[in-house]
This record gives C-alpha cells, sequence and structure tokens, in this order.
C-alpha cells in the first residue's frame, strides 16, 4: 500500500486565498466525495489554508494524481477548462513523501502559523469523516494511529505549541497573565468584527462566562453573540450598542476593543471617571487591537490599568514565532522516528501474512499437481512423491522465507521485498 | 549521629543549590510543563527527606530541637518554607513551577548562612527552657509563621517582577514562566494567613510559657522585649493586611505592596534586634 499511497494538497505554499477558498470542502461535501472516489482507501483534510486528498490502493493500478485532482475540483463544481490554472497550484506527493507530509501536517509545522494547535482535531475529524463514509481501510487505520502518535509527542516532547500565535490569541494570553480565572471577569469587546469576534471566542474557550459584546449596529452585536457562544453556554452573555459604553465601563476587568473607527472610542476623562466609579481595586485590562487605535494612549498613565496595543501584541506574537521555528528541527526528528517506526510496524505485520499466503498458494499448486497424477501411481510411489514435493517446497520457499522476515537495515526495504514477493507470485491477484 | 549531621551540613547546601539550578536552568530555557518538571517534583521530595533526617540527627547528636540559635533557626526556617512550597503549590500545581527557583534560591541562603555558621555560637541547650514542650511549640509555630510570611514576600516580589514585565513590555522568562498576577496575589494572601496563624498561636504560646515559668520578671518587662514587639508588630501588619483585603476590597498591586512593605519592616527589625542581642528574649 504505501508505494500506492499518494496526496494531492493545495495550501497556503503555493495557493492564494481566493483560490483555496473556492477548493475548501464542507463535512457534507467531503462525505459526498469520499462516496464517489473508486480508490482503495481515502482521507480528505480541508480547513482555511489546506485541502488535501490522501488516496491509496493495494491493487496494481496505481492511483493517479491527476484523477485525484478532477474528482476534487468535480466536487466544488470547477472543471479544469474553466480554471485551467487550478490545477498548477497543487502539489503531488508520492508514497513515503506522502506519509511524511501527513506527519509534517498534523504536527504543525507545514501550518501557517508554525504550532497551530488546531491541526491535530481537525487532521483527526478528517479520519473519523473518512471513516464513516467507509473510506478507510487496514492502511489508513494504522496510518491514523501513528500520525496521532506524531501529534501526541510533538505536544508533549517540544514547545511547538506554546505561547499565541495570533494577535487575537495573544491578546487573550495576555490578559490571562493577569486573570488566570476568566470565569468570574467580565469582558467586554468593542466590535463585533472578526479580530473582536475571534478573541470572544478564545476568551470562551479559556471559560470566560460574563461577556458584553459593544457594537455600533446592535444586530451585527447579536449575530457575533450566536457565533462565539453557539452552543448557548449558561452565563452572562449580552449586546449594548457603542453609546451605553460608559456605563458598563466601571465593572469590567477586561476590554478589547477592535472597531474600524476613525476616532478614539474611549478617551482618557471617560476611563478615569469609570476607575472612580469602580468598586474593586483589581486592575483593568484593556487591549487595543484596532488600527487606527480605538483606545487613548493617554489612559495607559492612569494608575491600575494595563493598556496595550497591536504592535504590542505583535512583540509577543513574534517572539512565539521565532521560538517555534527553532523546534521545528525536534519535530522533525520525531516525525522521522514515527515514520521509521510506522514503516517498520507495517513490515512486520505484512510479512507473516505474505509468508502465510506464499506457502499455501505453493501447497495448492504442489497439491493439484498431485492429485492430476493420483492414478498414474500406485500408494508407495504417490507417498514418496508427497514427500519429495514438500521437501522440495519447503527447501525453495526457505530464503524466500528469511529475506521476508529479514529486518536489518531499513524498513522500507523489508517493505519493498515484500510488496515484490507479492507482485512476482501474484499473491494480492489470488486474494481477488 | 554526629557524623551524619555534618555530613549532612554539608550535603544541604549543595543540594538546595543544585535545585535551585535545576530551577533556573528550566525556568530561563524553552522547555515544556512536562519535561521542565520531569526530575523536580522526585528531587524536592528526596531534599525534604534529606533535611528531616539532618534535622532528626542533630536533634539527637545535640540534645536539643533545631532553635537554640539564629542560625539553627535558619535551617528550620528553610525546611519548612520549602515543605511548604512543596506541599503547597509545587505538588499541587504544576504549571505554577516558574515560582520554583525563587523560592529554592531562599532556602539555599538560609541553609548556607546555617551550615556555615552553626556551632559557632555559644549553645544554649544547657537551659532547662529547650527541654520544655510547650517552649518548642511556641518557637515551631513561630517559625512555621515567619516562613508563611516569607514565602509571602516571595509571592509578593513576584507579583511587583511580573508587574513591572507587563508594563514595560518585557515579554521574557518572567513573564512566561511566573503565574498570573491573579494566582500569585491568591497564594501570597493564602501564605499570610497561614503566617498570621501560625503566628497568633506562637504569641498565645508565648504568653502562657511566659505565665507559667518563674522567671521573676514583670509584665512591663515582657512586653518591651524587642522580639515580642517586633512579633506583635509584625502580627498586626499582617493581620491588617488581611482586614484590609477582607473589609475595604483592597486588592491587586496595592495590597501586595501593604504586604511586601510589612515583610519589609519584618526583615529590617529582625536583623536588629539579633544585631543587639543573641539570647531568645532580654528576660530569657
Amino acid at each position: 500500500m504505501p508505494e500506492n499511497f499518494i496526496a494531492v494538497s493545495i495550501s497556503h505554499h503555493r495557493a492564494p486565498v481566493e483560490v483555496r477558498e473556492r477548493l475548501q470542502l464542507s463535512e457534507e461535501e467531503m462525505r459526498a466525495l469520499l462516496g464517489k472516489l473508486e480508490f482503495g482507501e481515502a482521507l480528505i483534510l480541508s480547513t482555511c489554508n489546506r485541502t488535501e486528498l490522501y488516496a491509496g490502493s493495494s491493487e496494481d493500478t496505481p492511483v493517479e494524481s491527476h484523477a485525484l485532482i478532477r474528482e476534487l475540483l468535480a466536487a466544488k463544481e470547477l472543471d479544469n477548462s474553466s480554471h485551467p490554472s487550478h490545477e498548477s497550484y497543487f502539489e503531488i506527493l508520492h508514497s513515503k513523501d506522502a506519509i511524511r507530509h501527513l506527519f509534517a501536517v498534523i504536527a504543525g509545522i507545514d501550518s501557517q502559523i508554525i504550532g497551530d494547535q488546531q491541526i491535530f482535531a481537525q487532521v483527526k475529524d478528517a479520519f473519523r469523516i473518512s471513516a464513516e463514509a467507509g473510506a478507510t481501510g487496514s492502511f489508513l487505520n494504522k496510518l491514523s494511529q501513528a500520525a496521532f502518535h506524531v501529534a501526541k509527542r510533538v505536544i508533549t516532547e517540544t514547545t511547538l505549541n506554546e505561547g499565541a500565535g495570533t494577535i487575537s490569541y495573544a491578546a487573550v494570553e495576555l490578559a490571562r497573565k493577569i486573570y488566570d480565572d476568566l470565569r468570574s471577569r467580565h469582558i467586554l469587546v468593542i466590535g463585533a468584527g472578526e479580530t473582536g469576534e475571534l478573541a470572544a471566542k478564545h476568551f470562551i474557550e479559556r471559560g470566560a462566562l460574563r461577556i458584553t459584546i459593544a457594537n455600533r449596529s446592535i444586530e451585527k452585536a447579536h449575530a457575533m453573540l450566536d457565533r462565539v457562544n453557539p452552543e448557548h453556554i449558561i452565563g452572562s452573555f449580552n449586546v449594548i450598542p457603542l453609546a451605553a459604553l460608559e456605563e458598563v465601563l466601571p465593572g469590567v476587568d477586561i476590554i478589547i476593543s477592535a472597531t474600524s473607527a476613525p476616532d478614539y472610542v474611549l478617551t482618557e476623562p471617560a476611563m478615569k471617571s469609570a476607575l472612580e466609579k469602580r468598586e474593586s481595586s483589581a486592575p483593568v485590562v484593556m487591549i487595543d487591537i484596532a488600527v487606527p487605535r480605538d483606545i487613548d494612549p493617554a489612559i495607559a498613565s492612569l494608575s491600575n490599568v494595563f493598556l496595550k496595543d497591536i504592535d504590542d501584541l505583535r512583540t509577543i506574537v513574534d517572539r512565539n514565532a521565532e521560538r517555534r521555528r527553532q523546534e521545528i528541527p525536534k519535530a522533525e526528528a520525531i516525525i522521522e522516528e514515527e515514520f521509521a517506526r510506522f514503516l517498520e510496524s507495517l513490515s512486520t505485520l505484512e510479512a507473516g501474512p505474505t509468508i502465510k499466503e506464499l506457502r499455501e498458494k505453493f501447497e495448492a499448486v504442489r497439491k493439484e499437481e498431485l492429485d492430476r497424477n493420483r492414478g498414474k501411481l500406485d500408494d508407495r510411489s504417490f507417498a514418496l512423491m508427497d514427500d519429495m514435493t514438500r521437501r522440495m517446497m519447503n527447501r525453495l520457499l526457505h530464503q524466500p522465507t528469511i529475506s521476508l522476515k529479514e529486518t536489518n537495515g531499513e524498513a522500507s526495504d523489508q517493505l519493498t521485498r515484500i510488496e515484490i514477493a507479492r507482485k512476482l507470485f501474484g499473491l494480492d491477484k489470488g486474494n481477488e | 549521629m554526629e557524623t551524619l549531621a555534618t555530613l549532612l551540613r554539608i550535603v544541604l547546601p549543595i543540594a538546595y543549590g543544585g535545585l535551585a539550578f535545576y530551577f533556573a536552568r528550566t525556568f530561563f530555557r524553552s522547555l515544556n510543563q512536562s519535561e521542565r518538571l520531569k526530575h523536580a517534583v522526585p528531587a524536592a521530595y528526596v531534599l525534604l527527606a534529606i533535611h528531616a533526617i539532618y534535622i532528626g540527627a542533630y536533634t539527637t547528636a545535640n540534645h536539643h530541637d533545631l532553635v537554640a540559635t539564629v542560625f539553627e533557626l535558619f535551617s528550620l526556617l528553610a525546611f519548612t518554607l520549602f515543605a511548604v512550597y512543596v506541599f503547597a503549590e509545587l505538588r499541587a500545581s504544576r504549571e505554577t513551577s516558574g515560582t520554583g527557583f525563587f523560592v529554592t534560591a531562599v532556602c539555599f541562603l538560609l541553609q548556607v548562612v546555617s551550615s556555615l555558621t552553626i556551632g559557632g555560637e555559644s549553645l544554649q541547650e544547657t537551659r532547662s527552657i529547650l527541654k520544655d514542650p510547650i517552649f518548642n511549640l511556641h518557637v515551631t509555630t513561630s517559625v512555621f509563621g515567619y516562613a508563611a510570611l516569607m514565602l509571602a514576600a516571595i509571592y509578593g516580589g513576584l507579583y511587583l517582577l511580573l508587574y513591572r514585565a507587563i508594563r514595560r513590555n518585557e515579554f521574557g522568562a518572567i513573564f512566561e514562566h511566573i503565574p498570573s498576577l491573579e494566582r500569585l496575589e491568591r497564594y501570597g494572601l493564602r501564605a499570610t494567613a497561614f503566617g498570621f496563624i501560625f503566628l497568633t498561636l506562637s504569641i498565645a504560646l508565648g504568653a502562657l510559657l511566659y505565665s507559667r515559668i518563674p522567671l521573676g520578671v514583670s509584665t512591663s518587662q515582657f512586653l518591651v522585649d524587642p522580639k515580642v514587639l517586633m512579633t506583635l508588630l509584625v502580627w498586626l501588619v499582617f493581620g491588617v493586611t488581611l482586614l484590609v483585603r477582607k473589609v475595604m476590597h483592597i486588592e491587586g498591586r496595592r495590597l501586595v505592596l501593604f504586604w511586601m512593605s510589612g515583610f519589609a519592616l519584618t526583615v529590617i527589625s529582625m536583623t536588629i534586634i539579633n544585631w543587639i542581642g543573641t539570647s531568645f528574649h532580654s528576660f530569657l
């Protein structure tokens, strides 16, 4: 199977976002495509940064990469004649390279944000969907276990996933350096744009239960609230118009501002007045992710206030990115170890059945020939012939058996020997 | 026993120094949590066991608890501080291990001073009061009290360091590895509460001891004793800290500055008092 395993990938490395978004598949589309594919086993991974189709066959007919690409394009109703350029964005990976690539993806070293923490769950989902669609077999099942093991090792043995990788996540991490128990903290998100939404999502993931969204358009704020809290977690989630901002300010502990307003949304006198009304003397964390800035920088000089802007957060993200880059060799070493182990496990698992099948095939031929000559031989001669052919068969199979069992050297060599033996003696055809 | 006590007196500072170095190495290097603490927790237990054996061996060899001189107390203080840290934080919350270096470094300094000076002072084992169980309990509770307050001071110091780092956008090792301001404040308050309870007990036991032993001194002499005065002052400062937090809802940096000034007062007064006198109390 590894020799017939192939991956076609369109990702942030080669394709711009407008191409990637055209090829992004929903779960339903993935299930539909998996149902259509006529290969032995298949897996589809589709995120905002990549769409990849892995397929393998144990048959002699190799999986054809262009056929895979055509199927993918067809699933999105993009045919090659109307979008001839699409095919050039694809990367095609064969056998071992495809396996290594999957390991690199799940480890997070192939992600746009190195050490991306979501990719592990996304690959897991991809395997689940594939299994539910009946597109996985013994090879993909083994591969999934190996891939998950790679991801777990990278998480525990490296710092590749530690620290914030994006501005919105850095905002949350910074706030958590001041308040790590977000359950009791009142968080105010100003602006219902994408950045504010991401920050609100991260806050909820980290346990926040009191979030107020302030926005000029109250409808947009409601829509954002539905998106960030789709499971309707019980807590205090509400929306207010921007005009009512000053009323909630005294009771707020964390403020994230990400509007597209041209002027300051929060001024120094307003904040000063809010601090005077504040019952608690706990610090107020203010994070301004907007450009141009939403929060008057003069607020930073107020006592008991931490005010950070996008440049401050960028310092954290850049520092983490550099540290993550330094961890890549460690992750690569883990991938290589697990890759060798995977091939070894595959070959040891496959050597036994291959030897058994080979012996059964030889035995069948021997018996067939003996039966054909049964009438021509008396009992004594038949017994002699039976014994002689059995010993002859054993002697002939002795060296191939040793060679197939041989585990010295590269695991891939053994795998190749097994595949050659199966082809030479037509073992897979026999199974059909 | 004496040989064992002498041997462990040398081993202990080395062990504390080694662990402090290990914590420092993991603190400043980019290691993940599991790697960071792979050896720290078992090493901490071994170190505590060694220190306990040392206390036992020393007590047996010298026929009195480790409370006779200031420098003996230093070793007991290091042990108590480390034990409180291991059981209160390191064991319970692995992700806050960033404080390990600071706590172990203080223990190391205390043990170094103790190991270098122990035996140099005139031992007071001849005093019958050292055999009194209430006296030993009085000293032990006071050591526990001061150890807890010392831990509160470490948390307070770290709070101020992190506060400054965030204000100045210094997102280095301090920012990454030490717990959040909220958690440091919580731990510091908890340690202060423990310290306050132990000091209350110590003061009560001291008063009981004073009333039981006929020392031939007046009450006024008891009250003007520098150590009694200092302990009462420290007790008052930390009591007020807890009260301020509870009643006036003062929290954050202001509260930390309050208890840190209480600790500074403790250190200064303790240094002066120990410099002036060598005995336990002026009336002993």
